[in-house]
């Protein structure tokens, strides 16, 4: 091939490469190693992770059902996987199309007008709000109230977003008999417009929050309301339009995506329909084709960074499409008698787990008064860092013994049971 | 319907306050199991992608992946691994990650590698903060402005504009490299960074960059390296050596990640050292007891994901680095380029490539300016009768620089007869443009939809 375009040694093909920039020695330093073998070393690696016993870790990623059928026809399906962003409607139907369900998805769980295509993670989606916010306001720089009860990465994420802008954060602190943040906290304490309250429900340490009264209280103080949600959970829980939030923002890897350490995240975002031409990302619309047949292609795009460069709604580019198709399809799998069902067995194994703190008469209790779904926060008398519990001190360092106990659906009787006899030491 | 996990009963929810609960029924579509499989099947089938079609998009990178990152993923101890587990629990994903870093921060020529940024244009904004901590940490605050060729990605400027950063565009030359006067003129003690992607997206090397390096640095400045088109030097000369002192590198383009229809990817950035300790945290370490998460110092910019970025498509790439290694990584770069000129010499016959009088590097833009003069037909009109052969199409209208561009990137997993039929197929279209441009004016005829109505779309938005 070298020849036929002229020349003799292939490697002249990079000759406008100044030869004394070229590496001077192999970068890697080491040789190719054979599929066999990088698959046996994947699998060492993979043997170094323990998964020996059941986790009750949660905190924003959650061990849930990951129903095979998805795996298989979407997380593993190449005609979906092996493709680029849908450019070329004509020959990405099928992904906008089931981008198209995700929006419906996500649209009916939260109730709001429109949702986009997919952002990164929760953490990014809840940064990408706050802009959204303050882009549509008529202010130059403002302030952004946030409940200390909020996921602590979502809250440094904002912090880091935030920095180089002129918009304050004011953390409002939880109640901490109640676990839950007092509404009426949530107001303008300074001379600066508040641009954006931000509470998250359940909140991270599962505590519901009335995210109603918060939003009455954003709205009075002139703001506008983000609600963090998990989608689960709005099969029970007030949804985002009922609040009267203005955005929704969600991690969707509870939406029944595997765990991968945090990497296979799905930032949700949706909102009213004022913000509409504000929305950070893809958006996926129905239209037409030239024969009258229905069709779906990105729209809107005069919000993106490929058209309207510096003055884009957000950088977004790629975004986490394959995550989404997957939470779409979830979420028509499961429908709503199967989310609650989530939400109950959950609730359901967190009520054995609290009965049997009290009949084993452990030395534990409830750090917090208000109710919880999802996971409870615990106080315990000595340390239990041994267990797939999450300490709170590293966040909140006045619940020193505080632990966050998490439940899914795919906790078994036996593996609360087996819980409660670590924790009674036996 | 099947049980998909086991159920419990529980009063918790009904005992809930009816204020804190949902009112409005949740009206989901819900198919049977059997049902959704078939439907997303058969979606899956009305799309081109890498697997089944040469994808020669421009600036994209979609090469072919090797199946084995995706059979390392079904692998339980990374499926199942927790983010919030103790570092004791996880040590082989730590270790993965460790050895990405490393390799990564080999193969650029930087000193600090963080892998958090889940795509390019999150690892843009990522070091773009970065670059203002450095400077407020020296306190020289004045520096606001990111400087980016007219035909950068469009993510750059708009990576500039969320760090609060204003954008200066500086020209491109005749040749298609930066202009270095213009250049000059635009640095000032206000310059933050230059953004630069080299091979730049005309496919071409800047020749120049030792003193665009130069200047920038003279200037008090950084350099930034957008990873976009990595792959055309891979292994054979690094940024870090080129002058730059940040880079992101797209582990979904370079490093052999699948697309995904349009994601997750990943986007880590390396820096210079003078620039690691404004690195988002918390970091890996090397301790007695393995490896662990270190927090970050106060120099920090705090972090930059929920967890710790795209640890699947992270452990796809360092797969993939394994399969290479030096000899990989010079083959990937060698084959990217050939194949690039070896299409560039041949489309040059068909169509003209308005910067294609020397050597391209893993890509180059041809241009239907003269096509639609003389016969009416669009680069757009081109671009959907490819799809109607089975091939996706290349860029389109971007950079913006050439009018009527298609930005051409073959890759380096695509074999001479696949080129030579993309050539054939081309040949053929722009003698159909002259003689029947109706035939691309009505293309495609044979994709599961006729052209889209995206005016309409747009107008009056259907989006639930």
């Amino acid at each position: 091939m070298a020849r036929d375009i002229g020349l003799d040694d292939p490697e002249d093909v990079f000759a406008e490469i100044p030869p004394h920039l070229r590496a001077a020695r192999p970068p890697l330093g080491r040789g190719p190693i054979s599929q066999d073998a990088v698959l046996r070393l994947a699998a060492d690696r993979a043997a170094m992770v323990r998964v020996d016993r059941p986790t009750f870790l949660g905190a924003g990623f959650y061990d849930r059902f990951v129903p095979p059928a998805l795996v298989e026809s979407i997380l593993r399906r190449t005609d979906y996987y092996t493709a680029y962003t849908p450019y070329q409607a004509e020959a990405s139907q099928g992904i906008l199309e089931a981008l198209f369900e995700y929006q419906q998805g996500v649209c009916a769980l939260t109730g709001l007008d429109v949702s986009n295509a997919s952002l990164y993670d929760g953490a990014t989606a809840l940064a990408e709000a706050v802009l959204c916010l303050f882009g549509a306001s008529t202010h130059s720089s403002g302030t952004v109230l946030i409940s200390s009860a909020v996921n602590p990465h979502y809250r440094a994420v904002l912090r880091t977003y935030l920095s180089d802008l002129p918009i304050d954060i004011i953390e409002i602190p939880f109640c901490s008999e109640e676990g839950r943040t007092v509404p009426e906290s949530f107001k303008r304490t300074t001379a600066a417009p508040v641009i954006a309250v931000i509470a998250q429900n359940p909140n991270v340490f599962g505590v519901v929050e009335d995210m109603r009264a918060i939003s009455e209280n954003a709205r009075n103080a002139g703001a506008g309301f983000i609600h963090v949600y998990e989608p689960a959970s709005l099969s029970v829980l007030a949804t985002p339009a009922e609040t009267g939030a203005d955005i929704a923002v969600a991690e969707g890897q509870s939406l029944g995506l595997p765990l991968y350490y945090g990497g296979l995240a799905l930032g949700m975002f949706s909102a009213r329909e004022s913000f509409l031409r504000r929305l950070p990302g893809r958006i996926v619309g129905k239209t037409l084709d030239r024969d009258g047949h229905d069709a779906y292609c990105l729209t809107l795009q005069t919000r993106e960074q490929h058209i309207r460069r510096e003055k884009a709604t957000s950088n977004i580019c790629t975004n986490h499409t394959l995550c989404a198709i997957y939470a779409g399809a979830y979420l028509r799998l499961l429908g709503a008698e199967g989310l609650q069902a989530v939400v109950e067995t959950s609730a359901a194994r967190m009520e054995q787990f609290l009965d049997g703190v009290r009949s084993l008469n452990l030395n534990l209790q409830p750090a917090f008064t208000a109710p919880s779904l999802f996971e409870i926060a615990i106080r315990s008398d000595r340390p239990l860092d041994h267990l797939p519990i999450l300490p709170l001190r590293h966040h909140y360092p006045e619940l020193s013994n505080v632990y966050l106990v998490s439940f899914t659906e795919r906790r078994t009787e036996s593996d609360v049971d087996w819980l409660l006899s670590e924790v009674a030491g036996r | 319907m099947s049980l998909w996990f086991d159920t419990a009963r529980s009063h918790r929810i009904t005992s809930l306050p009816g204020h804190l609960r949902r009112r409005a029924p949740l009206l989901i579509d819900v198919l049977p199991e059997n049902d959704l499989v078939r439907h997303h099947v058969n979606l899956s089938r009305k799309n081109l992608c890498v697997d089944s079609s040469f994808y020669p998009l421009g600036s994209c990178t979609m090469k072919y992946s090797s199946k084995a990152g995706e059979a390392a993923a079904a692998e339980r101890g990374f499926f199942q691994a927790h983010p919030w587990q103790p570092d004791t629990e996880v040590q082989g994903v730590l270790a993965v990650l460790a050895e990405l870093q490393a390799d990564l921060a080999a193969l650029t020529g930087m000193d600090a590698v963080c892998l958090y940024p889940a795509a390019g244009a999150h690892g843009e904004l990522c070091a773009l903060k970065a670059a203002r901590q450095y400077f407020r940490l020296k306190k020289d605050t004045g520096r606001l402005e990111v400087l980016v060729p007219e035909n950068a990605h469009g993510t750059n400027p708009a990576s500039a504009s969320m760090a609060g950063l204003r954008v200066v565009v500086v020209k491109m030359n005749s040749a298609g490299r930066v202009d270095l006067p213009d250049l000059r003129a635009k640095l000032s003690n206000r310059t933050a960074v230059l953004m630069l992607t080299n091979p730049n997206t005309l496919g071409l090397f800047e020749t120049d960059i030792e003193s665009i390096a130069r200047e920038v640095h003279a200037a008090g400045g950084l350099l930034y390296y957008d990873g976009a088109n990595l792959n055309a030097i891979l292994g054979r000369v690094r940024p870090g050596d080129m002058g730059f002192d940040m880079v992101h590198v797209n582990l979904h383009k370079t490093f052999s990640i699948p697309h995904g229809a349009g994601g997750p990817g990943a986007g880590p950035i390396g820096v210079k050292a003078h620039l690691a300790p404004c690195l988002p945290g918390p970091y890996l370490t090397k301790s007695m007891f393995g490896h662990v998460w270190t927090p970050a110092g106060t120099e920090s910019i705090g972090r930059f994901h929920s967890a710790y970025g795209n640890f699947l498509n992270l452990m796809k790439a360092w797969v993939y680095l394994r399969l290479l290694g030096d000899d990989g990584a010079r083959r990937v770069s060698l084959a990217a380029v050939l194949n690039a000129n070896y299409l560039q010499e041949k489309i040059k016959q068909i169509l003209p490539v308005p910067y294609g009088a020397g050597r391209c590097m893993h890509e180059f833009v041809a241009s239907a300016q003269t096509i639609k003069e003389n016969f009416g037909v669009s680069a757009m009109d081109i671009a959907k009768r490819i799809l109607d052969e089975g091939i996706y199409a290349p860029t389109v209208y971007f950079p913006l620089l050439v009018r009527e561009a298609l930005m051409i990137e073959p890759t380096e997993t695509e074999r001479r007869e696949t080129l030579d039929h993309f050539v054939a197929l081309m040949k053929l279209i722009v003698e159909e443009a002259a003689a029947h441009p109706d035939r691309l004016h009505d293309a495609p005829v044979r994709q599961p939809v006729r052209r889209v109505d995206e005016v309409r779309a747009a107008r009056h938005p259907i989006l639930k």
